[in-house]
């Protein structure tokens, strides 16, 4: 990749001539606003030329996917274009053999990466992408060592690696990603996964929408009692118990991310659960309303309970004194210590 | 697991005790200056932990010989000696908290008799009463076939009267122990689990009865005898089983010469959790409800903890109500939940236990 095998030269290329079909070359797939961009294009101009390659007799595109779009929007004929020239020198040497195919396949997906990401950052899907489309041809220490120039930014090959790893989810783990359903951390976890498993983990996560660490939570629980119970994950994951919560459409996606995660947890610490529930219930019902709180100890190990209210003035602060006296004679505050 | 690679430290004095062990580990020794080249070698391995428990290092013990127990805050230590003949294992129990304690693991085997005899003797002449055990960091009995340790250390506790020597194994190596004058100074403890739990997660250790019918072996010898269960693994019917394991003790030895038996439920230290996740693939030891417990080691959530107590308590009460059980690591609310009482001072269970000591073994 030294020496460019390719010469680019500006025209005006028909919109007919251009084969959208064709994106091999697609790095990004963010969801630019083409509406926007075909109305700054009538009023600015189209700043930068997209980047075609001539293959045969139709035009694929290199870099320019959304500019495109938005011309053909604008119901334009033409777009301008730097196309790439097949018949040049170095890529007649293809057919001689002194120069591989693939070669040249590489330098215009490099074209393609460089064109999106000295744009604007690649997300990290966008990564993931241009990382597999270019694994295909180099190894990740290759990549780590050129990252600079492909990348706009150094990567370490560890990170290529897993990187390329999560790419092999199935397109709906990408899609995830994309959605902000699957966090990279959770991928990663995903992806040492087999493909059954992952599908039914992404089922999941793309019904909710959960933080990164209630995603690995999710994981490593769902995991853990699949083997402690020597179920399959898809078993474990379609249980009646989640699968209730997550057809449920009457509950936003909030409140059905929480009762995912309460069930999953109810099913890894039954017991723990209880307990929980059962102080909780019993908390609730001595009616110290939201002032005065009671903190049980953290999963019962040691045996002190906190007790705690603030106030703003002396007023207040009887008032919160004297709900907590009229609990002392009642007998479930009694029944909480003896949990 | 079988020894195929043997260390000794050049400075290793070729007396007596180590031409035995050599002769009867019987593979030819390397011998190194310091243990680099032991480290390299065990971490050069894919599963350094298999290796390591492959490979014998005869080194000297460059740390202390004798020690208190570091115990912990929050859960009541029974104030237990130990003496370090030794590290690491050959057997090869999943839940082995060994395995995330040294790094590497090295399976260390302490020369020097003399060593042992003069701390031995110093603590001797305290006049007081110490239990002393050399299971802590490795079983008591592994090198028994191959080595004169055990049979040192027994003849050495049965000069005197003030203290007892507890050996802690899940083998059944008491041959060379067997017909010596031990003078009832020295207890042959097993540690015991249900045959589920020693089928699936104490690879290379003897079976059950295999161990139960040493201790038979060793009562008949006058030995006094502890057992410990520990660690207690929470699985579907374990109540049962370890009912029966209760059932099968009794079978065997009488309650007159149990000296203590000991029960403490599963707890690790968060980072064994990989490990067995790594080495034991089938193992699910480690999904039970554990808690982070307060010194910082996975527990079983205290109310399952307290019922199985419960259960095996009252069962082992029914057999020998005047037989010491006691908790390995517990704390206050579950001695009173399960025991109706708690050793609160400092030493008090100690004492309990000393006094068990001096009763079952005749101390001063």
């Amino acid at each position: 990749m030294s020496e460019r095998l390719y010469e680019l030269k500006i025209s005006d290329v028909d919109l007919t001539d251009i084969d959208l079909a064709d994106d091999r070359y697609r790095i990004s797939h963010s969801q630019t606003n083409t509406a926007l961009l075909a109305q700054s294009i009538l009023e600015i101009g189209l700043v930068n030329p997209v980047v075609l390659l001539l293959v045969h007799d139709k035009h694929i595109i290199i870099s320019g996917f959304n500019r495109v779009k938005a011309h053909l929007l604008n119901k334009a004929l033409t777009i301008t274009a730097r196309v790439i020239n097949p018949e040049t020198s170095k890529q007649k040497a293809i057919g001689s053999g002194a120069i591989k195919s693939e070669t040249i396949y590489i330098d215009y997906l490099v074209l393609a990466i460089g064109a999106a990401c000295f744009k604007h950052q690649l997300s990290q899907v966008e990564l993931i992408k241009s990382l597999i489309k270019l694994s295909v041809f180099m190894d990740a220490g290759h990549i780590a060592h050129k990252s600079g120039t492909l990348f706009n930014t150094q990567l370490n090959q560890k990170y290529i690696d897993e990187l390329i790893a999560i790419g092999q989810l199935q397109p709906q783990g990408l899609a995830l990603l994309e959605s902000g359903h699957l966090s990279i951390k959770a991928a990663k976890k995903l992806s040492v996964l087999n493909g059954p498993d992952v599908l039914v983990f992404l089922m999941l996560l793309g019904a909710v929408k959960a933080s990164t660490s209630v995603q690995l939570e999710m994981i490593l629980y769902l995991t853990e009692i699949s083997k402690r119970d020597k179920l399959s994950l898809k078993s474990v994951i379609q249980s009646s118990e989640i699968e209730t919560i997550i057809d449920d459409e009457n509950i936003d996606l909030i409140t059905k991310t929480q009762q995912v995660r309460d069930c999953i947890y109810q099913l890894r610490f039954p017991e723990l659960f209880k307990a929980r529930q059962d102080v909780k219930q019993k908390i609730n019902s001595l009616g110290l309303g939201r002032a005065v709180k009671i903190e049980p100890p953290p999963n019962f190990e040691a045996q002190q309970f906190t007790f705690s209210f603030t106030a703003k003035t002396y007023k207040q602060f009887v008032r919160h004194f004297n709900k907590l006296t009229t609990a002392v004679q009642d007998l479930k505050l009694k029944d909480i210590f003896s949990a | 697991m079988k020894i195929n690679r043997l260390y000794i430290e050049k400075t290793i004095v070729h007396d007596d005790e180590i031409n035995y062990l050599i002769s009867k580990v019987g593979i030819d020794p390397e011998f190194v200056s310091d243990a680099t080249p032991v480290y390299e070698y065990i971490n050069a391995a894919m599963d350094p932990i298999s290796r390591a428990k492959q490979t014998l290092f005869i080194t000297n013990n460059k740390g202390a010989v004798i020690r208190e127990c570091p115990g912990t805050t929050n859960y009541t230590c029974c104030d237990y000696t130990i003496l370090h003949t030794g590290t690491f294992c050959t057997m090869d129990c999943s839940y082995c908290i060994l395995q995330a304690y040294f790094h590497p693991p090295v399976l260390q085997y302490f020369a020097g008799l003399d060593s042992l005899k003069n701390v031995l003797e110093e603590k001797f002449k305290l006049n007081k009463t110490f239990r002393i055990g050399t299971g802590e960091f490795t079983d008591s009995l592994i090198w028994e076939k191959i080595s004169l340790t055990p049979k040192f250390l027994v003849e050495t506790f049965s000069k005197q009267n003030t203290s007892v020597l507890e050996l802690k194994t899940k083998t059944v190596n008491i041959k060379s122990v067997l017909n010596i004058d031990h003078n009832g100074k020295t207890i042959l403890a097993w540690s015991l689990n249900t045959p589920d739990i020693i089928h699936s997660q104490e690879i290379g250790t003897a079976s059950l009865t295999a161990r139960l019918e040493a201790a038979k072996k060793a009562e008949s010898k006058g030995y006094r005898l502890a057992f410990h269960f520990d660690p207690l693994v929470i699985y579907p019917d374990c109540e049962n089983q370890y009912k029966k394991v209760i059932d099968l003790i009794f079978e065997y030895v009488n309650p007159g010469s149990i000296v203590w038996i000991s029960i403490g439920t599963f707890r690790f230290m968060p980072n064994l959790k990989q490990v067995i996740e790594q080495r034991f693939a089938d193992s699910t030891i480690c999904y039970g409800e554990f808690i982070l417990g307060l010194d910082n080691k996975m527990r079983y959530f205290k109310p399952l903890r307290i019922q199985l107590y419960r259960t095996l308590v009252s069962h082992l009460k029914n057999y020998a109500p005047d037989l010491l059980v006691y908790f390995c690591m517990e704390d206050e609310e579950v001695w009173q939940k399960t025991m109706g009482f708690f050793p609160s001072k400092e030493g008090e269970l100690g004492a309990l236990l000393d006094e068990s000591a001096s009763k079952h073994c005749n101390l001063n």
